[in-house]
């Protein structure tokens, strides 16, 4: 009989997903978990392997199409295939969203679709903290929707004045784009930013770093400044636990995390994705570097797994390859910081009451106040500013 | 249509006095708006007047007409000698009590005597005895109601050929009765004129009646239409009714029926036909039913609509949320029409159905366990000598939640408003197994049921 297969979630609240290549046509044989469509989620390239084995009867959409999660990706024959109704769509009338009719009211006042929704409450319930977190993340289910009546009267006067421009190109803001769109407003508007810039002297660092690369190399792994950034940073948050840290404000708790995963932003020509290093404090500094290379190869191929995108706890970024100095990061919620870095140059600096050239890395350190102070943030940074001058100590950590 | 006419400015009207009306009315009237409302004849609607109400007296007196017949059977002799036409104003007399305090909750509501026509998306004329007045509204409800189907060669007469309210009126007992349509408006009239003596036939066109719920719920009934005498003729329709007889059509052929009056109860035609909604560009769907949203809007944005005219079971409590739903849309409310609308029927036993059926949940992709529990094993039920029927608890495998209940049993009306709750609200089979009911009544099978579907979800069988 026909399979109905449809495009499912696949991690991170993916909504919809670009059919960049089918990989079968009406009318082949497909086999179970053989790849069939090449989609393009939000963050990467994906090949989606088949649901069954069959003829295929349909598909969905053409190359080049956006579909929504839900929609029919493909119809595969199997005679021998009894319809699960768990992989359809439920119906309207399975699709009730288990709340109160007050709730229910409450979601409708903060114009919250409870439709994919999913209830912290027994049972999945939905709650009207639920309801209320949902309305304050304006990635999750309150939708783009979900903002308040002033900032849409503004940005329907936006448009008005967009339209009077007919012969602007328009782009769709969609995928990679649109959830950078969300999640950046998103900390924009909830996370209340300070930024702390210092200047490390990297003397000792480039030399250790010259001293290693040969054996580096020797193992097929090229040692990169990014890998000694990443692998302070881990360290430095264990001895600051607080800066790892996240708030669930439906909780009204701060969550301080167990593991030192860092996110080490790739620049792609479609836009930024963030890797994550897990247990970079436990992992040695050539893994951590191994890994942080292989890594950004595959997000610029856009072929990162999705796997490899979730599950970070801070973020390191470097705005120095096109000869960045100080910037400004924003932090990537839920995480409660982001450490910046700019290009190594030779400057003048006050060497015991003299004035010398030294190759200076500039540091930008951006934290949310609503967990972390002036004072945490400056003892951080120096940690890391000490890590960095003496990196020696980088080295004893490794596992 | 006087031209000219100078139209009075009104924030909400109301264009039907029914309980999806009158409700609208009297919550808009609460939230602080000026509101009238147009009735072309009587306060309370067919429910009140000439539906729920009505019936559901006489279906009393007969339920307990009937009632003597089993005392006779455990020693008490009682034999109840029936003076129709004094119940008949008994029953006068209770709608009148309740149109009356129709009235006083609409004390903050202007209400009109006559006809409403659309004139376009503000404007409204109402055309009474005294001629005609119109309005201009911020927001109109329409709530016009529906009326019996007609069904060709049965042409209601009011005298042999009646629909439900001629039925509800009758001033004696009849001999005999045709009852067209098996729906539960026919069914409920039917089993209480049998009770009352009445030779009763139920004509149905389809395979089965009391299509609207469970089978395993009609199946009960059809068992005291049995007990009652009652002849049920399926794939049957009847053609026309002369000389005292029906004559019906089925596969087997063509037959009559005696019949001293036949009831048409074939189902209810939405009252849409003469509001002019071609004026304001609301289109009216096949059916004859409006298409709404969520807040009850039609596609005229300042036009409501509510009960038996949109789509859904014409039953009088979807009216009055709908009604409420409308009337606090209009005044800035954020509301909306999402519930379950429970589905009963006074029949003996009475059936009552909130939420999905066992088939329903199976069709929409839902992984279902179902637990019962019958009044055969029930003390209250045992005490009072009746016995048919169960509680049906239908829970989602996944979570627990109790996603439809379906009663049949006497009482059943009463006992469904726990169910109702506990769809309403998402709760668990564990939550109601959990929940304590007092004892020794009725209202303990709901819990039992709900533990015998726990058990079924355990073992994994349905």
């Amino acid at each position: 009989m026909a399979y109905e297969f449809r495009l499912p979630d696949i991690g991170e609240g993916l909504t919809e997903a670009e059919i960049t290549r089918w990989l079968v046509k009406e009318g082949d044989s497909v086999a179970e978990d053989e790849p069939f469509v090449e989609i393009q989620t939000d963050k990467a390239l994906v090949e989606m392997p088949a649901p069954a084995t069959g003829t295929v009867v349909r598909l969905g959409a053409a190359e080049g199409d956006v579909l929504p999660v839900g929609d029919v990706l493909i119809v595969i024959d199997d005679a021998k295939l009894a319809a699960p109704s768990r992989n359809g769509q439920p119906g309207p009338e399975a699709a009730r969203a288990l709340a109160t009719p007050a709730t229910r009211r409450l979601a409708r006042e903060m114009s919250v679709d409870l439709r994919g929704l999913a209830g912290t409450g027994p049972g999945g319930r939905v709650s009207d903290e639920d309801v209320r977190a949902a309305a304050a993340a304006p990635s999750s289910a309150g939708g783009y929707g979900a903002v308040s009546p002033a900032v849409s009267a503004a940005a329907s006067d936006l448009a008005s004045d967009l339209a009077a421009q007919p012969e602007d190109e328009r782009i769709p803001l969609r995928g990679l784009r649109r959830r950078i769109t969300e999640t950046m407003t998103q900390s924009w508007q909830a996370v209340p930013h300070i930024t702390a810039f210092r200047e490390v002297d990297a003397g000792e660092l480039l030399a250790l770093r010259q001293r290693l690369t040969r054996r580096a190399e020797a193992a097929g792994v090229p040692l990169t400044l990014t890998a000694f950034l990443v692998k302070a940073a881990a360290l430095a948050l264990v001895e600051h636990p607080m800066v790892n840290s996240s708030i669930d404000v439906a909780a009204a708790e701060i969550v301080v995390r167990a593991s030192r995963n860092i996110g080490v932003a790739v620049s792609t020509p479609a836009g930024l994705i963030v890797p994550v290093v897990r247990d970079a404090d436990r992992r040695s500094l050539l893994a951590v570097s191994a890994e942080v290379r292989e890594h950004s190869i595959a997000a610029r191929d856009r072929r990162i797994p999705p796997a490899a995108l979730t599950g970070g706890t801070f973020t390191v970024t470097n705005h120095g390859p096109l000869g960045g100095w100080f910037g400004t990061a924003i932090i990537r919620p839920p995480e409660a910081a982001i450490l910046g870095f700019g290009r190594v140059q030779d400057r003048p600096a006050v060497v015991d009451g003299r004035l010398e050239v030294r190759p200076v890395l500039p540091m930008s350190f951006a934290a949310d106040h609503r967990i972390i102070d002036g004072d945490l943030m400056l003892a951080f940074c120096i940690t890391v500013q000490e890590l960095l001058e003496n990196p020696a100590e980088l080295l004893l950590s490794e596992g | 249509m006087v031209v000219g006419e100078v139209a009075r400015p009104v924030q909400v009207l109301v264009i039907g006095g029914g309980p999806g009306g009158y409700t609208a009315a009297a919550r808009a009237a609460e939230l602080g708006k000026e509101v009238v409302l147009v009735e072309r004849k009587r306060l309370g609607g067919v429910c009140l007047n000439v539906g729920c109400i009505p019936s559901k007296a006489l279906i009393t007196v007969a339920h307990d007409v009937a009632r003597a017949g089993w005392l006779r059977g455990i020693g008490v002799s009682i034999a109840p000698d029936v003076d129709f036409a004094a119940v008949q104003g008994w029953k006068r007399s209770v709608v009148d009590r309740l149109v009356g305090g129709v009235g006083q909750l609409l004390d903050k509501v202007e209400v009109v005597s006559g006809t409403a026509r659309l004139l376009g998306p503000r404007r409204v004329a109402v055309e009474s005895a005294d001629g005609v007045a119109h309005f201009r509204f911020d927001a109109a409800i329409l709530a016009t109601g529906s009326r019996p189907m007609q069904v060709p060669g049965l042409v209601v007469d009011g005298v042999h050929v009646l629909d439900s309210s001629g039925a509800l009126a009758l001033e004696s007992v009849p001999a005999s009765l045709a009852v067209v349509g098996g729906g539960y408006i026919g069914v409920e009239l039917g089993i209480a004129y049998a009770k009352l003596g009445t030779c009763v036939t139920v004509v149905e066109m389809t395979d089965r009646i009391l299509g609207g719920f469970d089978p395993e719920l009609a199946r009960e009934v059809e068992r005291t239409l049995d007990r009652l005498g009652v002849a049920v003729r399926t794939k049957t329709s009847a053609t026309g009714h002369d000389g005292g007889c029906l004559t019906v059509q089925s596969p087997d052929g063509t037959a009559t029926i005696p019949a001293e009056h036949v009831l048409v109860a074939a189902g209810r035609q939405p009252n849409t036909d003469d509001l002019q909604l071609a004026e304001v560009g609301v289109p009216v769907l096949p059916s004859g039913h409006l298409e709404v949203d969520e807040q009850r809007r039609t596609s005229a944005g300042t036009i409501y609509a509510i009960g038996d005219i949109t789509p859904g079971p014409a039953l009088a409590h979807k009216a009055m949320e709908e009604g409420r739903v409308a009337a606090e849309v209009i005044a800035g409310l954020p509301s909306g029409f999402d519930q379950e609308v429970p589905l009963i029927a006074f029949t003996d036993p009475e059936l009552a159905s909130v939420g999905l059926t066992e088939s329903a949940a199976r069709s929409a992709g839902v992984d279902v366990a179902v637990g019962r529990s019958r009044f055969a094993t029930s003390g209250r039920a045992a005490t009072m000598g009746e016995q048919a029927g169960f509680v049906k608890v239908v829970l989602e495998v996944g979570s627990g939640v109790i996603r439809g209940v379906q009663i049949a049993g006497l009482g059943a009306s009463d006992l469904i408003g726990a169910a109702c709750l506990a769809v309403e609200t998402a709760c668990r089979a564990e939550d109601v197994m959990r929940t304590i009911s007092p004892h020794p009544t009725l209202s303990e099978a709901f819990g039992e049921a709900a533990a015998a579907g726990m058990r079924r979800r355990e073992r994994g069988t349905t």
